[in-house]
């Protein structure tokens, strides 16, 4: 009965730990003793597993996954863009972590370059007039060189005549006006998202 | 309207699965409700980080209800959300894997000197409350036996004897051979004995 052959098999052991042995098998094991030692501990290793306690997420799990899933919204439902903002800042602790450190450095920041001009008020007036006079010049020296580089060019003496008279200078203007803009529709055409025949990545 | 919480708490998963498609917010809540400690304490055990671990919970339902219309009601809806579950635990476990090489300091390093002084210093990092939580849930000897076993085996015995899932189950969750699933599981039942045994001596 207790020969070698007869030894629990690992299946043996599975249904022995589910409690449905076979009968000739659960015979062996009453007589044989390294078997039962065996069968023992794994029934005591599974009771310790099965004994295990389950795990409580946060509080609030289930809200911030409602937050974080979006289901199939039609466009007109969409949220509007500070509310999906707001729920991605809010989605998890790291995102709000991320978002106050953020805020925290640009306030900060911000802070401190308010502070910093209020103590070097001076400074930040002579700094203005260095700019102020600096960008005149440098206007003033780009609008002086375009210029005689237009009275230079050969056909400037030509267009000049050709709007020389109120009538064709509102043709010209009137033209490239109507160039601009159909310039910008066409880009504007060209660069809208299609509306429809995206493919949702995890679907 | 939304649903009687009676007649959701009742229903079987199937049952809430349709309630869920057909846009009851109520019916999300109830999957979430049954679902949330047996997720979350699957993927705490493997990635034994309570804040990672409430992250990946919470991206394995987002993407599980964000494709519950693809969820195929001839399945049990937990063999779904675990096999989600794991797969989210065991990608993280392997970024994590090779996060880890910067631990042993600098490949760049020369010197012995310039190795210790690249690596990072684990010992160094203060203990937070949180550490002191996982350290009190985690901290058990079976626990640590647990830690200790390879991914794989550890999915496997969590589900088989944590989460009381048929073999067949676990096979069909984790996309492997019935036979791998069992040989991973009895090797981890072995490495399990073992390891609290030797604690014992």
């Amino acid at each position: 009965m207790t020969s070698e052959s007869l030894h629990l098999s690992l299946d043996d052991l599975d249904a022995f730990l589910e409690g449905h042995l076979e009968v000739v098998k659960l015979r062996h094991l009453e007589q044989c003793d390294p078997c039962r030692e065996f069968a023992r501990a794994e029934q005591q290793l599974a009771g310790r597993l099965a004994a295990l306690p389950l795990f409580d997420p946060g509080a609030g799990f289930a809200d911030r996954v409602m937050i974080s899933f979006r289901p199939a919204l039609a466009p007109a439902q969409a949220a509007p863009m500070w509310q999906r903002t707001r729920d991605r800042v809010f989605a998890s602790r790291r995102s709000l972590a991320l978002a106050a450190g953020v805020a925290l450095a640009v306030v900060g920041s911000m802070g401190a370059s308010v502070a910093w001009s209020l103590s070097h008020q001076d400074t930040m007036t002579a700094a203005g007039h260095w700019l102020t006079s600096q960008a005149g010049q440098a206007l003033w020296v780009t609008l002086r060189g375009l210029a005689s580089n237009l009275f230079e060019q050969p056909w400037y003496s030509s267009v000049r005549s050709f709007i020389g008279s109120p009538e064709r200078l509102a043709l010209v203007s009137g033209s490239l006006s109507l160039a601009y803009l159909t310039g910008v529709l066409t880009l504007r055409r060209l660069l809208k998202a299609p509306a429809s025949g995206l493919v949702r990545a995890n679907a | 309207m939304a649903e009687p919480r009676s007649d959701l708490a009742t229903a079987t998963d199937q049952e809430v699965v349709v309630l869920a498609r057909a846009g009851r917010d109520a019916a999300y809540r109830e999957l979430i409700r049954r679902y949330e400690r047996p997720v979350f304490s699957l993927i705490y055990r493997m990635v034994r980080d309570r804040e990672l671990a409430e992250d990946l919970a919470q991206e394995t339902f987002v993407k599980a209800l964000n494709a519950i219309e693809s969820y195929r009601p001839e399945f049990k809806f937990s063999s779904w959300i675990f096999k989600i579950a794991n797969n989210a635990a065991i990608d993280q476990l392997r970024r994590r894997e090779l996060d880890t090489l910067s631990l042993d300091g600098s490949p760049n390093a020369e010197t012995a000197d310039a190795v210790e002084a690249t690596a990072l210093q684990i010992s160094d990092r203060k203990e937070t409350p949180l550490d002191e939580l996982e350290a009190r849930e985690l901290g058990g000897a079976i626990e640590d036996a647990i830690a200790r076993l390879r991914p794989e085996y550890r999915a496997c015995i969590l589900l088989r004897h944590v989460e009381g899932r048929p073999y067949e189950e676990i096979a069909e969750m984790l996309s492997l051979p019935l036979g791998t699933v069992k040989t991973y599981i009895h090797r981890a039942r072995n490495e399990l004995r073992m390891a609290l045994e030797d604690l014992r001596e």
